[in-house]
């Protein structure tokens, strides 16, 4: 190269500065993100491939249901394409930390003694387990829970089912932290017990566990480390083996079965025989004692009879006893009251007669004393006496005379009446003649009565005496009463002798009587003490019986009660051996037939997820970018086209001056090839160090990233920066070589200016007339520069999009998780069961209707069918309930565009949106289903649903049914949590664990949570993108402004000249580029929809619908981003304007 | 009395490196209000360092500018803006018409920043060029852009006319057209008209000649009679 060429060369490079360095960076920029992106993916792949071949990650792994024993290693190991076979056990327990926090966890056992160690773990710390009580742990990053430290010790915890039997040591001491190529993620494995996903992974010891068989079984295929992981081509590679081995399981599992059903089949009998041994060995016993208690008791109750016997005859007696003791007592007090009558009597008599005695002696002093002083002589005496004599021999006499002198005077009283009345009746008084009539039958009475007593003896003895005496002389009236008085007085006590004598006599008679009567009760008495005295003898005897008797009967209780608990002991005893024996018959009978579940990487969670993720971001990766590269290469060689063009009259003078045509081409494509070089170098280098580096880096939170490697990917690098130098060379040479067609003189003479233009503008004259000449300038100038109109408008348009579709891919993604997880599908917990019975579960029933904690739940058939349509086919999955109701509050079944829900009933099949979309199907069409088992069956669609994650189809039971001619059989239970209940979400899963009804558990939140972490990472991406976009929009309104103001530095100088200020200058330029870039980004806003929408159908999987709108105010921002920059770059600009010389004003036109 | 424009040994560097150049050297001249003057000198000479200077667009370095009593030497950026603005009329060698424009609004452009513009319309009469008013300068000839060019500095209505070889670009018929309508300008409107060239034959139709050459005044004439532009050829 000629020195003035050169020197021409690098000081167009130096006056041209800014757009050079727009076109490197604009290259550097395209270059950069298309490659990087490009390669970030491989990148991903191979840094994830060769750690897992680094650490010889296995490629098979085969859990047996019920092991693998030596034969079945053996077995493997002759499989052709099987490299490695490392047998080793696993376990799922819970373990517990010294603070109490309980781990869900599994533990490997650790190989490190072989050569060939597969899953080679990478102490970060610590160092690998001695003994049989440490462990290591696998670095996993850990969400939630905390963290574990050497020298934690886990114990397992006492609620850890099933995983006693298969390990030896209970605690475990972390000796170390490992990394471990199956598990890397911070998305958890599944298991059966505790919370249902797996907190921990320990690797341990092989001593530490206690089967005689292998539970966990790695092995590498062949050739499969020279294939790079994560692609289609290793996969089938490894299917081809585990193909191969699935052929295999069936016949090994059987004969698993068969050694292990025998073997337990033995220990089962062996169990019966002593179970029965045992048992007629307790019956025995039992029945001895049984018997004796029998014994005891019979004696019992005759004791009891001869007792209560005894009793009623003590009682009989007593009742004699007492009876007698009563009548005795009423006797007694009978008897001393006879006697005391009698006694009253005797002395009442005694007082009568000692009453008349004295009486009596009274009567007879006076009467003696009367008869003194008449002083008789003796016959007068004597005849005196005689009289005296007459009332002891005739009592009443005295009587009869006081009659007989009655009578007399009453007799005389008549007499005298009579003469009185019977004068009177003689008068005539008739009246009387009644009283007359009376007295006189009384006067006869009367007189009858004399007669009668004169009559008698006793009388005429007294008038005898009486004559006596008087013939004594001796007479005196008084003399015969007082005889007859004195004769009653002596009557009387001759009378009262008799008396006293005769009551004497009874006196000593009741004296005699009381006598005998005492002494016969005292006799009484003395009997009836006696017979107490018996009685009592007799009732202390029956006490002493009697609690002889009770002591007897509570040994006899204590004795049978002693038999019942030795009873009962023996029965539960029994009990529980005949249930372990039925339990051990029905876990034998439940054996089922084995399989081996072979598995590839694909199935451990890890591999699937970082394999989703790198799916994901290549989805976006590799169509954003070209666009991106599109719009930069568009803007490099629009303005190498520019520059070439406006340098037309260097050219001509060059042409003139005779350079060749190389020569002069020569100078522009070393400018382009120089700035797109270096661009692409920059580009490229930084590129594919930057974009994948920071797309790794976005993952570092969810995955224990190894390290990253950065192979150089010669198609990336020199197929992208190839593209963007050819692009700017191609477009540089077209422009020469159309520029060099013209003869030098035309190339040289002034281009006449294009013509000013009327735009249409100026027709709306209202409008025109008022707005100023600067605003004519600008409106006429965006029309009237067809090219710089269009090359600001398209790169200013490309930018934009760019960031609406960065931004849109934004929206796409930022709620489609809280969508599928929140509004979609709001359930909380699905849980797997294997049959219908086990829903029926009693305890899970109870547990189902604990609304304190479960809100709802209902249970659909949810399995893989292959859905069909002209053509094409799709796996989805059903979700069929039992009737049209099953889904009410656990799936939202709406279309996406409106929000409107779509009906669910019989006979209504819907179909998620994407499926839809894939299948080419829209309401009204039919699909076929084919179940897993290939049974077909047609629906017609009814309804299109929203839907983000997988596919899904759902019908009700009955539909399914009259399609396909079987049943769908509920196998998922979906539970809606109640909001704020008492327990955790991870208890509940726990609990519905435990009931054994289910057999697995999946959170609705760890689904979304992973999801959302997965679009988060998406996010960095898009992050990068619009970043990218960004710097690009910047670069390119920089470089749109930069070549506008170099193309009218002229007219720019000129109105300098004319007296505007700096700032009328800016605005009048600025006015321009922003209008430009107005007008740019509301295309490029429009463009972008359709970019978005485009990027969006390109990047979505088969299983995952992105969201396809671009938010309002995602439009806002870039809107507001163009602007932004494009107001920076006019800022920037106007000092350069301001540089601008008036000086340019005076040169010609160019 | 105060001339129109006064220059007293105006000094203008230029550093390339380490060697200073002078573009003008000592300048010092005088132009009377309404003369039409001429400043004639060979290209490189520093006719246009003078023009810049004259017309604001660049500052001297040393020296004293007055224009109609003006210290124009002490202005500043923003002072010599307005200065530009207000009174000083510019025709260039080649029009520098916004080609966006109609004759008319390109008038109008200069008219819309000073104080009191003439009718725009008025002035591309008088320079004849009533029938072209709504052409843009793409239909227009080199002379009547030129006069397009010229009616825009005059519709500023600016204290003097400078012309930075306003025939450069044209023929010469058209370029006496001009030249006779910027003489008529100084004659009918009394402005002071101010014509860099280098071509002395049209020294013959000023006022006053000043030659330059080297960056320094050579000579500096006054012309008693000048000869109508019709009289003059080259």
């Amino acid at each position: 190269m000629r020195r003035t060429y050169g020197k021409n060369f690098l000081r167009t490079v130096k006056d041209t500065f800014g757009r050079f360095a727009a076109i490197f960076a604009i290259v550097a920029l395209g270059v950069g993100f298309l490659a990087g992106l490009l390669s970030s993916t491989p990148d991903m792949r191979y840094s994830f491939d060769k750690y897992f071949d680094d650490n010889s990650m296995y490629d098979i792994r085969i859990l047996g249901d019920l092991g693998l024993t030596d034969t079945d290693i053996e077995n493997l190991r002759s499989i052709e394409g099987v490299s490695t076979v490392q047998p080793g056990y696993i376990a799922d327990a819970l373990l517990t930390s010294g603070k109490d926090v309980d781990y869900t966890t599994r533990l490997h056992s650790l190989n490190l003694e072989s050569d060939t160690v597969l899953n080679r773990p990478e102490l970060t710390s610590g160092r690998f387990p001695q003994n049989s009580n440490e462990c290591v742990a696998v670095n996993i990053p850990l969400s939630g829970k905390s963290k574990l430290h050497i020298g934690d010790t886990l114990s397992v915890s006492e609620n850890s089912t099933n995983s006693d039997e298969l390990l030896n040591s209970k605690t475990f001491k972390i000796a170390g932290f490992a990394d471990y190529c199956p598990y890397f993620s911070a998305e958890k494995e599944y298991t059966k017990i505790g919370s249902g996903t797996i907190d921990a992974f320990l690797l341990v010891a092989e001593e530490s566990f206690n089967t005689d068989f292998y539970t966990d079984v790695y092995i590498t295929v062949k050739d499969a480390a020279a294939l790079t992981c994560l692609t289609d081509e290793y996969q089938s590679h490894i299917d081809k083996t585990a193909g191969k081995i699935n052929s295999i399981s069936s016949e090994r599992s059987r004969l698993r079965y068969n050694e292990v059903v025998s073997d337990a089949n033995t220990k089962l009998s062996d169990a019966k025989a002593e179970y029965n041994d045992a048992k007629s060995e307790a019956d025995d016993k039992l029945s001895d004692a049984l018997r004796q208690l029998q014994d005891g008791e019979r004696q019992i109750f005759s004791g009891d009879k001869q007792l209560s016997d005894a009793k009623k005859q003590l009682d009989e007696n007593e009742n004699t006893l007492n009876k007698n003791e009563r009548t005795l007592n009423s006797n007694e007090s009978d008897m001393k009251v006879q006697f005391a009558d009698a006694d009253a009597q005797i002395r009442y008599v005694q007082r009568e007669i000692d009453e008349n005695r004295e009486t009596a002696n009274s009567s007879f002093a006076s009467s003696q004393s009367e008869l003194s002083s008449y002083n008789l002589d003796g016959l007068q005496k004597a005849q005196f006496d005689k009289l005296r004599k007459l009332p002891i021999t005739y009592p009443t006499l005295p009587n009869h005379l006081q009659t007989l002198s009655d009578d007399r005077a009453r007799l005389d009283k008549i007499a005298v009446r009579l003469a009185e009345i019977s004068a009177l009746i003689a008068d005539g008084h008739a009246e009387y003649a009644d009283e007359a009539a009376g007295l006189t039958v009384e006067k006869g009475t009367l007189e009858a009565e004399i007669q009668n007593i004169t009559s008698s003896d006793a009388y005429k003895a007294f008038a005898q005496g009486v004559g006596y005496l008087q013939m004594t002389g001796a007479y005196s009236p008084n003399l015969p009463p007082l005889a007859l008085a004195l004769g009653s007085i002596d009557a009387a006590f001759i009378q009262l002798d008799e008396g006293q004598t005769e009551l004497n006599a009874q006196r000593t008679e009741l004296a005699a009587k009381k006598a005998s009567a005492e002494k016969e009760i005292s006799g009484a008495r003395e009997k009836l003490a006696f017979g107490k005295a018996e009685l009592e003898k007799a009732n202390s005897q029956y006490e002493d019986e009697l609690e002889k008797l009770n002591n007897a009967k509570i040994t006899l209780t204590e004795n049978r009660k002693k038999y019942d608990d030795a009873k009962a002991e023996a029965d539960s005893a029994l009990a529980d051996g005949a249930q372990q024996i039925s339990d051990a018959e029905k876990t034998i009978s439940k054996i089922k037939m084995p399989s081996w579940h072979v598995y590839t990487r694909a199935s451990s969670i890890s591999y699937a997820s970082i394999s989703a993720n790198i799916e994901k971001v290549n989805a976006i990766a590799k169509i954003f970018p070209f666009f991106f590269f599109v719009v930069a290469a568009l803007v490099a060689l629009t303005t190498m086209t520019r520059m070439v063009e406006d340098e037309r009259l260097q050219i001509g003078t060059m042409k003139a001056l005779g350079y060749s045509r190389n020569a002069i081409m020569g100078k522009y494509i070393l400018y382009a090839l120089s700035a797109s070089v270096l661009g692409s170098i920059v580009g490229v280098v930084g590129g594919l160090r930057l974009f994948p580096a920071v797309i790794w880096n976005a993952y570092t939170m969810m995955y224990e990233l190894p390290r990253f490697y950065y192979p150089f990917n010669w198609v990336f690098v020199f197929g992208t920066s190839g593209a963007a130098i050819i692009c700017t060379l191609l477009a540089t040479m077209n422009a020469c070589r159309a520029t060099l067609k013209e003869k030098p003189a035309q190339l040289m003479l002034i281009k006449a200016p294009e013509p000013g233009k009327r735009v249409l503008l100026e027709r709306i004259t209202p409008i025109w007339k008022r707005m100023k000449f600067t605003h004519k300038v600008t409106a006429r100038n965006l029309f009237r520069y067809k090219k710089r109109f269009l090359m600001t408008t398209i790169g200013v348009a490309g930018c934009t999009a760019l960031l609406v579709a960065g931004f849109g891919l934004h929206d796409s993604f930022s709620d489609i998780a809280d969508r599928q997880f929140s509004v979609l599908q709001t359930f909380d917990i699905m849980a797997p069961y294997d049959s219908e019975e086990s829903l029926d579960d009693s305890e899970l029933q109870a547990l189902l209707k604990d609304s304190d904690n479960i809100s709802g739940s209902t249970a659909v058939n949810y399995e893989a069918v292959k859905v069909s349509n002209a053509g094409k086919s799709l796996e989805v999955y059903t979700f069929i309930p039992e009737n049209a109701s099953g889904l009410d509050g656990f799936v939202t079944l709406r279309e996406r565009e409106n929000g409107k829900a779509v009906g669910f009933e019989e006979d209504i099949v819907v179909i998620t949106e994407k499926a839809s979309e894939i299948l080419k199907v829209s309401v009204g069409d039919t699909v076929t289903l084919t179940s897993k088992n290939g049974d077909k069956g047609t629906f017609t669609i009814s309804g299109i649903c929203e839907n983000y994650l997988r596919n899904y189809i759902y019908m009700t039971e009955g539909t399914y049914n009259a399609a396909m001619g079987l049943s769908a059989p509920q196998n998922l239970l979906l539970v809606r949590l109640a909001e704020n209940g008492p327990a955790s979400k991870t208890d509940i899963g726990k609990s519905l664990l435990e009931t054994g009804a289910v057999s697995g558990i999946s959170y609705t939140a760890n689904s979304k949570d992973a999801f959302e972490l997965a679009l988060d990472k998406i996010d960095t991406i898009v992050f990068v993108i619009i970043l990218s976009a960004g710097a690009l929009a910047f670069v390119v309104l920089y470089n749109l402004t930069n070549i506008n103001i170099s193309e009218r530095v002229k007219e720019i100088a000129t109105i300098k000249v004319l007296g505007f200020t700096d700032h009328e200058v800016n605005s009048y330029i600025n006015r321009e580029s922003l209008l430009l870039s107005v007008i740019g980004t509301v295309i490029g806003l429009v463009l972008g929809i359709f970019l978005h929408r485009y990027i969006v159908s390109s990047a979505e999987l088969t299983s995952m619908m992105f969201g396809r709108n671009v938010k309002a105010l995602s439009f806002v921002y870039s809107a507001a981003f163009t602007m932004l920059f494009s107001l920076l770059v006019n800022l920037i600009m106007s000092r350069k304007l301001h540089r601008i010389s008036m000086v340019e004003s005076m040169k010609a036109p160019e | 009395m105060e001339s129109f424009v006064h220059f007293d040994n105006v000094c203008k560097y230029y550093r390339t490196g380490e060697t200073k150049i002078a573009a003008a050297d000592h300048v010092s001249f005088d132009i009377e209000k309404g003369e039409f003057c001429v400043i004639v000198g060979p290209s490189g000479a520093g006719k246009t360092t003078v023009l810049n200077i004259l017309g604001g667009m660049d500052a001297c370095d040393e020296g004293l500018i007055l224009l109609d009593g003006q210290e124009i030497s002490s202005y500043s950026q923003r002072k010599l803006t307005m200065y530009r603005r207000y009174d000083v009329g510019f025709v260039f060698q080649f029009y520098n018409l916004v080609q966006n424009l109609t004759a008319l609004e390109n008038v109008e452009l200069a008219g819309e920043i000073c104080r009191d513009p003439l009718p725009a319309a008025e002035t591309l009469a008088k320079v004849g060029l009533s029938e072209r008013l709504d052409n843009f300068p793409a239909q227009l000839s080199g002379g009547e852009q030129q006069r397009v060019s010229i009616a825009r500095a005059l519709a500023k209505n600016p204290k003097i006319l400078l012309c930075d070889e306003p025939t450069g670009a044209l023929d010469y018929m058209t370029g006496k057209q001009v030249l006779k309508l910027l003489q008529d300008t100084c004659r009918n409107t009394g402005r002071t008209v101010i014509v860099i060239t280098h071509n002395t034959a049209i020294t013959a139709m000023a006022d006053r000649v000043i030659h330059i050459k080297n960056g320094r005044v050579t000579k500096v004439e006054k012309n008693e009679n000048p000869v109508p532009v019709e009289g003059i050829e080259w």
